[in-house]
Parts: C-alpha cells; structure tokens; sequence
C-alpha cells in the first residue's frame, strides 16, 4: 500500500488523463497508475519528461532484452524496491532469462548467466551500486564487451532504474498483486 | 578525468549537434560534467538533459532545499564533479560553509532552517538505507506537502543517476 494514493480515471485532470494517454499510446501499451506512474501523476509535466527517459532505457537503447532486464533486476535488487522487482523479474522471464538467474539476483547469490553479455552488464551494475564507482578491470571488460555507445546506454539503465527506485521507495510504491516487500538477504 | 574523450565538433554527427544546441541552451556550455558522456547516444542526451533541467531550474522546491538535496547526493556517492559544481550553488542560495563541510564529512549539519535540514535527512536516509522511516516521511510530507515532497525524490533519484553514470566513467572535478 502505497504512501500516495492511486487515481481512478475519472479522479484524473485533463493533464493527468493526458499523460496516461500518452504513456498506453508508447512501447509499454498502457497507462501506468502504479509504479512510478503514481508520481508521475503528482506532477504530469516532470511526468512526461521522466517516462520518455524510462521508454528509452526499455525500448531504444542497442541491447537486446535480456540485457536490459539483467540490468534493471540487479539495480531493482540493489534498491529492494518491490514494484520495480515484481514488473522486470516478468519482464526478464518473458526476454528468456533463465528463473535460476532471477532467484540468484534475489538472493545476492551468483548467477550462473546464459551469455557473457548478461554477466558483464551484471557484474557492472552490482559492483557500481555496491562500491559506488568500478575497477580499470570492470570498466575495461565492458568496454570490451559492449563499446562505448552501449555502455554508455548502460550505465543510462543503471541510474534510471536506481532515480524510479529511490523515488518509489520514498513513497513505499508496491505491486498491486504481487508481494508487497522483496525479500532481503545479506550481501555476499 | 574523465574514462571518455570529449567530443569535439567537429566529430559530431547532425544529431550531436542538435544535442550540443540543447545543452547549451539550459546550461550555457555543452561539455564536461555529465554532458560527454550524452554525445554518444543523443537520443538519450536529449531526455536527460530535458530530465536534468526539469530538476534543476522548474522543480518546486526553493534553491536552498533543492542545493541541500543534490549536495548530499553527491556526497553519498562521492562524485567531485557534483560535488564540486553544487557547492557553488549551495553557497549561492545561502548555504553556510559548515553545513557544506558536515554534508561532506556526513555529520549532521547544523542547518538555518528546518526545510533543509529535513531535505538532507529525507536524502540520507533513502540513499543509506533505501527506505524511508514513517518518521522521516510525516516529517517531510507535512514540513513540504505532497507535490513538493514528489519533486524532492525526483532530484535525489535524477541525481543519483547522474552521479551514477560519471562514476561510471570516472569523471571527476575538473
């Protein structure tokens, strides 16, 4: 149950209504009346602005699928924020992301991954939430992996996810009909 | 300095250009900071930087509350590109020099009033701990109301990001 309350559609302004509009009209096909679009609606205007980046980071950047819900999980994880959780372990099972590798991202054990992509773009994400910069040695080995223009994109996912996680956790933003809290083991 | 080259403009591309007219356009220069690392993905750069002036000029929160949340921010992160830009403003909208120095050193500020001093610890504690108390929020939901409090998080998620990616790519004071 969230801090903010959801908004029907007949509680919506013609601005708010709007931005729903816009946002079923997109990629995601469907309006977003919870997650990140609860604060969105506080504010349609920053609104527009914040879920144009989100369309790019899921839909226009160079990686495939898989990639970028590895990506999101990890940061999703990181956050222990349980919307951001619930919508990209679907999203990520649906890219075919192997469940074993979604329960291990859960549990902060080591995935065992199906490409050498989907671990770099893991290992680069969880080392710069963790440590909150990378090694010569990780920044090299995705370089190597991805070029500059993709991880460039890369490192767009990361920090977006994390700004829609902090935000939602401000306002203990959760799934409708999935659980409520992430489960929280220890880092190892 | 930086892992990335600057782009020069000559290197750029009629997408880069538009993007480095957009940039300049909010922040009158288009490199450095975290624009270098936007030339290579402009139709990213665009919505950044429109995100990054959203926060940073039209956000509802007064100059004060707002330089106190992003200083903080590049505090946790330990990113000298933020820090080093946002103390300027700070300073600028009237921080002290020692609220500044408890920010870096991350002890309790003594701040000059109650709006900022609840913003730092708002910015804190999602950032430390990755949840809000239900102190902290009563605190932050009656001291700024909803649609303050909304826009808050947004700059201390927006910059988080940005702080983020120039780590990422070892940007630092210049």
């Amino acid at each position: 149950m969230a801090r903010l309350k959801a908004l029907a559609r007949e509680e919506m302004d013609a601005e708010q209504q709007a931005l729903m509009d816009e946002i079923a009209s997109g990629p995601r096909k469907a309006p977003m009346t919870n997650g990140p679009g609860l604060g969105w609606l506080r504010n349609p205007k920053a609104g527009h602005i914040a879920q144009q980046m989100g369309a790019f980071c899921r839909f226009g950047t160079g990686h495939p699928d898989d990639v970028v819900e590895i990506i999101i999980c990890t940061t999703a994880r990181y956050w222990s924020q349980p919307y951001e959780w619930w919508a990209h372990k679907r999203n990520g099972l649906k890219a075919g992301i192997a469940p074993d590798i979604i329960d291990a991202i859960e549990n902060r054990t080591k995935p065992k991954f199906q490409s050498i992509e989907q671990e770099v773009a893991h290992d680069i994400t969880k080392e710069m939430l963790e440590n909150k910069k990378v090694s010569n040695a990780t920044y090299e080995r995705a370089l190597k992996t991805f070029g500059e223009k993709k991880l460039v994109e890369l490192t767009q996912v990361v920090g977006y996810y994390s700004n829609i996680a902090i935000q939602m956790n401000c306002f203990e933003v959760a799934p409708d009909d999935g659980p409520n809290a992430i489960k929280d083991p220890a880092f190892t | 300095m930086s892992r990335l080259k600057p782009m020069s403009d000559a290197d750029m591309d009629a997408s880069q250009t538009a993007l480095r007219d957009a940039i300049q356009g909010v922040w009158k220069r288009s490199t450095g900071g975290p624009f270098d690392q936007w030339y290579l993905s402009p139709d990213m750069g665009l919505r950044a930087n429109a995100l990054t002036d959203y926060c940073r000029w039209q956000a509802k929160l007064e100059s004060d509350v707002l330089e106190t949340a992003i200083l903080t921010t590049a505090a946790h992160w330990a990113q000298p590109y933020q820090w080093k830009t946002h103390v300027k403003n700070a300073l600028d909208a009237g921080l002290s020099q020692d609220a500044i120095d408890a920010i870096a050193a991350k002890r309790p500020p003594i701040f000059a009033t109650v709006e900022q001093s609840i913003a730092h610890d708002v910015t804190r504690e999602i950032l430390e701990t990755h949840k809000l108390s239900a102190e902290t929020y009563a605190r932050a939901v009656t001291a700024f109301g909803e649609p303050v409090l909304v826009d808050l998080a947004a700059v201390v998620g927006w910059y988080a990001s940005l702080a983020i990616q120039m780590n990422i790519f070892d940007v630092g004071a210049s």
